[in-house]
């Protein structure tokens, strides 16, 4: 399953990173099209997922996760669903 | 079909005590908790009094935090005490229930502006008279303390709570100003009651009640300088009112499901029958002259409860002791209630505690809890003189003697969000 991390464009958001994650999410799901991680040169230990690296991907996306964690403590995570 | 929504637990530390007892026999005394100033020199100001939290400790705080107590935020401060006294209160301190189903939800807002960092980093940054971006990162760096940091941050008690007691599930808070512990209660209900929570701590906690804070008031023309006379400053509905009176301080409740409770064998204070919310889409800080938001939310919040207004006994006003606020909250009422509006005992708390901002939602629920359980209605005092406006019966000056099966409690923020709380009690919960 394909991971992508829009922070890595427009960086950290504070407050409205979430929508804006869910937004570039819909797009995805809209167009069919996944949002790369960008400068993901060298993997992380610990960090061994499919994060589309670099590059956006074509993908039919029905079903699709976007995750929000707060450093506080606070989680909260939504799942969109194509309507067509 | 939505889960039933039952308080279990309450705790309150403000002006007039810390903890409930002290607070309910100094609300139905008809005690003011407002007086002159003591926590910063506020003589040079054009408004020198408030109702200040005093006595609370560091064992008033939960285990693992007395020892935190001087560099906890106010806020912070006042939500564990009054959110530990919530959960022992409801016996759930010690009890093992599913804390994955255990959320918090507080209305909060900014934390006291500390000067001390702050002149540090802007002397520390100057080239001559102007501050220079290049100084700057190293003397924030030496003045900032990143766990007063986020100390001032609004979450930060929310986040408290969580740790200290355990409470794995949703957690967020209300920045509605006013309107935001009430908020927070409404929002924590609807959690309960769609299954995704089981226990709820939630409430508020605020003090407002530092320079910057006071200054801003001041600014708005929106509080009372009545100096001389700390404990008159207070008079919501009187015709002599000039504002309302900064306070502050915690009031936590324990919301939980109410098989939850049951099963248990909880005692219950009163079920969250009703909760409306509205804004008035108007100015910042007027109120529309027809008081169409507040007519708004104490209808949504009727019909959330299945009730007429003809079933509420006991209304808490927000009754803040603004000319506005009081004039078209009575107009409110009685475009809501007709005739009823007459019968119904409306007090404010406001003219004892003062105004717990985003608080003050939160301890004004609690007093109608503990209305619906002793059958007293605590009064709004300094009721000298009648203002043709605000002809209802606000229990001038003394408690009354009343049972009450369902209460309102009215919570109208700055910025125009409107939020009513209906709660009921009666055989049926026992």
């Amino acid at each position: 399953m394909p991971h992508s991390e829009n922070c890595g464009q427009c960086l950290d958001l504070g407050a409205a990173a979430g929508a804006v994650e869910a937004l570039a999410t819909i797009l995805g799901m809209w167009h069919g099209v996944i949002p790369p991680t960008i400068n993901l040169d060298h993997p992380g230990a610990g960090c061994d997922l499919d994060y589309v690296p670099h590059d956006a991907r074509e993908a039919d996306i029905r079903l699709a996760m976007s995750n929000s964690f707060s450093r506080f403590g606070q989680n909260a995570t939504l799942i969109f669903r194509r309507m067509s | 079909m939505r889960k039933r929504v039952v308080v279990t637990g309450i705790g309150m530390v403000t002006p007039l005590g810390i903890g409930v007892e002290e607070n309910w026999r100094a609300l139905l005394e008809g005690k003011s908790g407002i007086g002159t100033i003591t926590s910063f020199d506020a003589s040079s100001f054009p408004t020198r009094i408030a109702g200040e939290v005093r006595g609370l400790e560091p064992a008033h705080l939960p285990g693992g935090y007395a020892g935190d107590f001087d560099r906890l935020e106010k806020n912070s401060r006042f939500a564990l005490a009054a959110g530990r006294m919530a959960l022992a209160d409801a016996g759930l301190l010690e009890d093992s229930f599913d804390r994955d189903r255990f959320g918090v939800y507080l209305g909060s807002g900014e934390a006291h502006c500390f000067f001390a960092p702050l002149f540090d980093m802007i002397t520390g940054s100057l080239d001559g008279s102007a501050i220079s971006m290049s100084k700057f990162p190293a003397a924030a760096r030496s003045a900032m303390d990143p766990v007063l940091e986020l100390e001032q941050q609004s979450y930060a008690p929310a986040r408290h709570l969580a740790r200290a007691f355990g409470a794995r599930g949703p957690n967020s808070c209300c920045l509605t100003a006013c309107a935001a512990s009430s908020q927070a209660l409404g929002e924590a209900t609807e959690i309960i009651r769609r299954g995704d929570a089981v226990v709820m701590l939630s409430g508020g906690s605020h003090s407002m009640i530092y320079p910057l804070g006071l200054m801003g008031f001041s600014l708005l023309r929106a509080i009372s300088t009545r100096n001389e006379e700390p404990e008159k400053a207070s008079r919501p509905f009187d015709a002599d009112r000039d504002g309302f009176v900064i306070g502050e301080g915690s009031g936590i409740l324990v919301l939980e499901e109410m098989e939850h409770a049951r099963e248990r064998g909880a005692e219950i204070y009163g079920e969250i029958g009703g909760y409306g919310a509205s804004s008035d889409a108007y100015r910042v800080t007027d109120v529309p002259p027809d008081g169409h938001g507040a007519i708004a939310a104490m209808r949504a919040a009727l019909s959330d409860a299945v009730l007429a207004p003809a079933d509420i006994g006991y209304i808490n006003a927000h009754g803040t002791s603004t000319l506005i606020n009081d004039v078209v909250e009575t107009t409110a009422i009685k475009e809501v209630f007709g005739e009823e509006a007459y019968r119904i005992p409306v007090s404010s708390t406001k003219s004892m505690t003062g105004h717990l901002i985003a608080a003050a939602g939160a301890i004004e629920l609690i007093a109608c809890l503990l209305v619906l359980r002793h059958g007293v209605i605590p009064p709004t005092i300094n009721q000298e003189r009648s203002d043709p406006g605000c002809d209802l019966d606000y229990v001038p000056n003394a408690a009354r003697e009343h049972a009450v099966a369902a209460a309102l409690s009215n919570s109208f923020g700055f910025g125009g969000q409107n939020i009513c709380l209906i709660v009921t009690g009666g055989e049926e919960l026992r």
